[in-house]
């Protein structure tokens, strides 16, 4: 059989991810052919020398820079988010309730105007003035 | 689930990844923490299997490392060349894992050390069951020659 072939199925087998098929093919082989035979045998000296390399474990210093972590940035940040959204929601009831109709146009009196006047070829843009609010609306083509 | 509880569990397994992928202490101690770091950050729920989880961030963070270091290391290899002579040599096989390309590399770590599953390593880098076979037999022939050339 050839050699290449068998070769390439030589790494999964010493991983034990061939199928039956497979392993006979390759057992069958490497009983004839000592080139490949001896191929096998590096490969696996080689995951033996890999899983003997000595891996240090993290230190103690990076440990405790972890998990003192949490207490110090994480909860600040949590808290500052849920602060800044709490105060943009508040915001966000509030303002409305002073905004009347004249300081929405003065405020703004420019743009206002502009886009009052504006129309693009694809969209129309209405403004209604309804209470307190100026509803907008859009007509005459897609974005 | 607890985040401490996890970083208890699973800091060595992601450690060992880390290490396998850098060698070097310092900066896997640092990668380590960058990596437990951004899992606080993120918002973690639903998450079915840790270690993938983990190692998929530990991975985006190495990568990272090195995209940000490249222009550094350009510059400092000239000291970096001579500092290595320096060092007294270290086992073959590390070497010879150092010299690898980062996706043969990575799998060799993945499979080796972190004892992963083809699909389980698959699942990790986002590729092929097909992939990871074929690039684990890749990496052998190539540590096989860079042994047998060393020698």
């Amino acid at each position: 059989m050839n050699c290449e072939y068998i070769k390439e199925l030589l790494s999964a087998y010493i991983d034990a991810e061939l199928d039956r098929a497979d392993i006979i093919k390759v057992e069958e082989h490497i009983e004839e052919c000592e080139k490949c035979k001896k191929i096998l045998k590096k490969y696996q000296n080689i995951s033996l020398s890999i899983c003997s390399i000595e891996i240090p474990k993290p230190s103690e210093k990076a440990i405790k820079r972890i998990i003192m972590f949490p207490k110090r940035k994480v909860y600040r940040l949590r808290k500052l988010a849920v602060g800044a959204s709490f105060l943009v929601l508040l915001g966000a009831l509030i303002i409305p309730l002073f905004q009347t109709e004249e300081n929405i146009v003065q405020e703004n009196p420019k743009e206002y105007y502009i886009l009052k006047e504006e129309k693009t070829p694809y969209a129309e843009v209405h403004y209604e003035r309804e209470g307190n609010f100026i509803l907008t609306s859009y007509s005459g083509g897609s974005f | 689930m607890n985040i401490e509880k996890i970083f208890l569990d699973y800091s060595d397994y992601v450690f060992k990844y880390i290490y396998g992928m850098v060698q070097n202490r310092a900066e896997a101690d640092d990668l380590l923490q960058d990596t437990f770091i951004k899992v606080m950050k993120a918002s973690n729920k639903d998450i079915r299997n840790w270690k993938s989880y983990l190692l998929t961030i530990a991975r985006n963070t190495v990568y990272d490392h090195w995209r940000k270091r490249k222009n550094k290391y350009n510059l400092d290899l000239f000291k970096l060349k001579a500092k290595e002579r320096d060092i007294e040599l270290k086992l073959d096989i590390e070497r010879g894992i150092k010299k690898l390309s980062p996706k043969l590399k990575e799998v060799i770590i993945l499979r080796e050390i972190n004892k992963m599953e083809y699909q389980e390593i698959a699942d990790v880098l986002g590729i092929e069951k097909g992939t990871v076979k074929s690039r684990l037999s890749r990496a052998r022939d190539e540590l096989k020659d860079f042994l047998e050339g060393s020698k």
